[in-house]
């Protein structure tokens, strides 16, 4: 039993990466840019739930509630301040500005809250479910549950709703979609708030799960899920879920069965592999690029 | 034509720092009383690790203020404080800059990849060092990792006499356990030296040890670690690594349903002062530690610490206290700013701080014992 055991194990972490990917994705799908700053405003999330829980004293519900809207704000704001006025520019520009803004982040909130770790506040009950041996914490579950419930209501919403259907439109052709008459600064402020908002989510699992949260978490959580959008197909919602589980899953593998020290190099290694292989990812439509 | 210019650069830039030390090491001077003396710091006072940086630096300076404001102070001593941001590279220029700065001996570094850093600078040029948190077994020693390094001692243990005390206890029955489980941070020296020392002393005492694993500084997620120990039937998990990692990984261990006892060195110290940290958790936990903090001394210290910055201390504040005097009272019987005649001094230390008596051993280390401490409930407590 161990060994499903350790495919659950791999599968909740995966969950939290495919939230945090699930960021990476849509950003990129519709400004067409690698928010480098994403795993640091996981971090903020994370912070700003504990400040609402531990500090303010305020419920559960407030904290996340605050901390969802939080951080969309600041995405928000990151787009209109960092990014927008770059729209146009080369994307090298883009791109160091986006690490701009995740040290820029990350010092702020060493200088706000110093280097030493916090510890989350609990917000369930900690144990574990046991069903014939397989032993999973109500932690891991509740991130598996949060991942796909929350894939589930966004491609509902980009596959159904009006707004969803404008975000699919700039995707596709910004020019194009402009002159049909959508917004597309506000599809795009959008984007960033319902990626940072998701990020803010993925920010409080981490919180719940590993109880310890510094200003240096977003840093390696970024860079993995960022593997995890690219492995999926970077732009494709689905493909960003199913590459987080994948990664967490060979992440978990690895450590089980093959050696520890070796799991930072498979997840790199699948990456390199990927990029040599099918550089568009799992679910990623090559594009003929029009002369 | 730039990158010729730039190796002339980088040797000139060598040469002349070597010059700045080699005058300071020579320009020993006797000391009147009264006299102004300049000691250094260095260690990380921003970035990941300034948690153990700066009480080290506050204690510092509240050891000099008390020093300068005893009645028998001989001399006035002043504090150079430089940040390494706890990187090699960080401690070497901040090194220079103190020697540059005339200081006659240094306490610090705190992280030993910074002691290792300024190692064989600080020996060419005879720079009084006094460590009190750099663990790692080769910081003291040159590179052949036998001969002692003349300039620098530590007042805090090495990293072989905190895996081999907990060892012990666990091979002559003080704590009963029977099948242990290691978990190594591989990216730290400390932990691995400590994982060496307890297995020699485990091996030694046919102590069962039934997992031993590694996992990398940056993981945070240890639920396939956890299944493995629990699958093992380990009922102890020796884990050698600082309290912030530690809080996280008995964290998820107890979440998991993991009822057994943890194995710790002195990085455990502190555990409980992790911000907000669920003292629930903490139960059957033994690890080594330096000094009994119940102390008078101690206590005392920890609440003058309380007032005048208004935060927390940890033991790596609590030692440095106790090292920065070591380094006065060398500089005082040495009556002189001579290096050699300091670390003539040091080597004589004969020493009663608040964490204990200090002598040092031909290898730099201090004579003291260790004690086992335990957490029992949520509170820490002693085996005596």
């Amino acid at each position: 039993m161990g060994f499903i055991t350790q495919i659950m194990n791999g599968l909740s972490t995966g969950g939290m990466y495919a939230l945090v990917a699930i960021g990476y994705t849509m950003v990129y799908g519709i400004a067409k840019m690698i928010n480098f700053a994403h795993g640091e405003f996981i971090m903020v999330g994370a912070y700003i739930a504990y400040v609402f829980t531990t500090m303010l004293k305020m419920p559960i519900f407030v904290s996340v509630i605050a901390s969802i809207i939080g951080c969309a704000l600041l995405g928000v704001i990151t787009e209109k301040v960092a990014y927008k006025p770059l729209r146009g520019s080369g994307s090298l520009s883009v791109l160091i500005t986006a690490i701009g803004v995740s040290y820029l982040l990350q010092n702020l909130f060493l200088i706000l809250f110093g280097s030493a770790a916090r510890t989350f506040p609990t917000y369930m009950k900690s144990g574990t479910l046991n069903i014939f041996g397989i032993r999973i914490t109500y932690i891991s579950l509740l991130s598996l549950c949060l991942t796909l419930v929350c894939t589930g209501i966004l491609l509902f919403f980009i596959n159904k709703t009006r707004l969803g259907k404008a975000m699919r439109a700039v995707s596709e052709d910004r020019g194009a979609a402009e002159l049909m008459g959508i917004n597309v600064n506000n599809t795009i402020s959008l984007t960033f708030a319902i990626g940072s908002g998701l990020g803010a989510i993925a920010g409080i699992i981490y919180g719940m799960s590993y109880s310890l949260i510094n200003p240096y978490l977003g840093a390696m959580l970024g860079i993995k899920a960022f593997i995890a959008a690219v492995l999926g197909g970077i732009g494709n919602i689905q493909g960003a879920m199913v590459g987080g589980l994948i990664i967490g899953v060979a992440e978990a593998f690895t450590i089980a069965y093959i050696s520890s020290t070796f799991s930072d190099a498979v997840v790199f290694g699948i990456l390199i592999f990927i990029l040599l292989v099918k550089p568009a990812g799992l679910f990623g439509k090559n594009v003929r690029e029009k002369v | 034509m730039n990158y010729k210019k730039a190796i002339a650069l980088v040797t000139a830039a060598s040469l002349l720092a070597g010059c700045g030390g080699s005058n300071g090491s020579n320009g020993g001077k006797e000391l009147k009383e009264g006299d102004t003396v300049k000691i250094g710091f260095i260690g990380p006072l921003t970035g990941p690790t300034s948690s153990y940086g700066i009480p080290v630096k506050n204690s510092i300076e509240l050891a000099i203020e008390d020093y300068n404001n005893s009645a028998d102070a001989k001399y006035k001593i002043e504090l150079l404080a430089e940040d390494t941001q706890g990187k090699g590279e960080g401690a070497n220029t901040a090194y220079n800059k103190l020697v540059g700065e005339g200081i006659v001996g240094i306490v610090g570094p705190v992280i030993t990849a910074e002691g290792l850093a300024v190692g064989s600078a600080s020996e060419r040029n005879l720079t009084p060092i006094v460590s009190s948190s750099t663990s790692g077994d080769s910081v003291t020693l040159m590179g052949d990792k036998t001969t002692t390094r003349k300039n620098y001692f530590r007042t805090c243990s090495n990293d072989s006499m905190g895996g081999n005390t907990i060892a012990k206890a666990v091979g002559n029955g003080t704590v009963k356990v029977s099948k242990v489980a290691i978990l190594t941070n591989s990216d730290s020296d400390y932990s691995e030296g400590c994982t060496e020392s307890f297995i020699k002393q485990a091996q030694a005492d046919n102590v069962q040890i039934v997992v031993q694993d590694k996992y990398p500084e940056t993981q945070k997620d240890f639920k396939t670690y956890i299944e493995k120990v629990m699958t093992s039937g380990a009922d102890a998990v020796y884990i050698p690594d600082y309290y912030e990692i530690i809080s996280t990984m008995v964290k998820q261990f107890r979440d998991a349903g993991y009822k057994g006892t943890f194995l710790g060195t002195d990085g455990w110290d502190g555990v409980l002062s992790v911000k907000d940290v669920d003292k629930s958790i903490f139960y059957d936990c033994y690890y080594t530690n330096t000094f009994d903090d119940r102390a008078d001394a101690v206590v005392k210290y920890v609440d003058a610490y309380k007032a005048k910055f208004n935060s927390e201390t940890n033991m790596f504040g609590t030692m440095a206290y106790d090292a920065t005097f070591v380094l006065i009272k060398a500089i005082e019987s040495a009556e002189s700013s001579d290096p050699e005649a300091i670390i003539a001094a040091l080597e004589k230390t004969n020493y009663d701080g608040i964490t204990g008596h200090f002598e040092f051993d031909a290898q730099h280390n201090p004579t003291k014992d260790l004690v086992v401490k335990t957490i029992k409930d949520g509170q820490y407590s002693y085996l005596d």
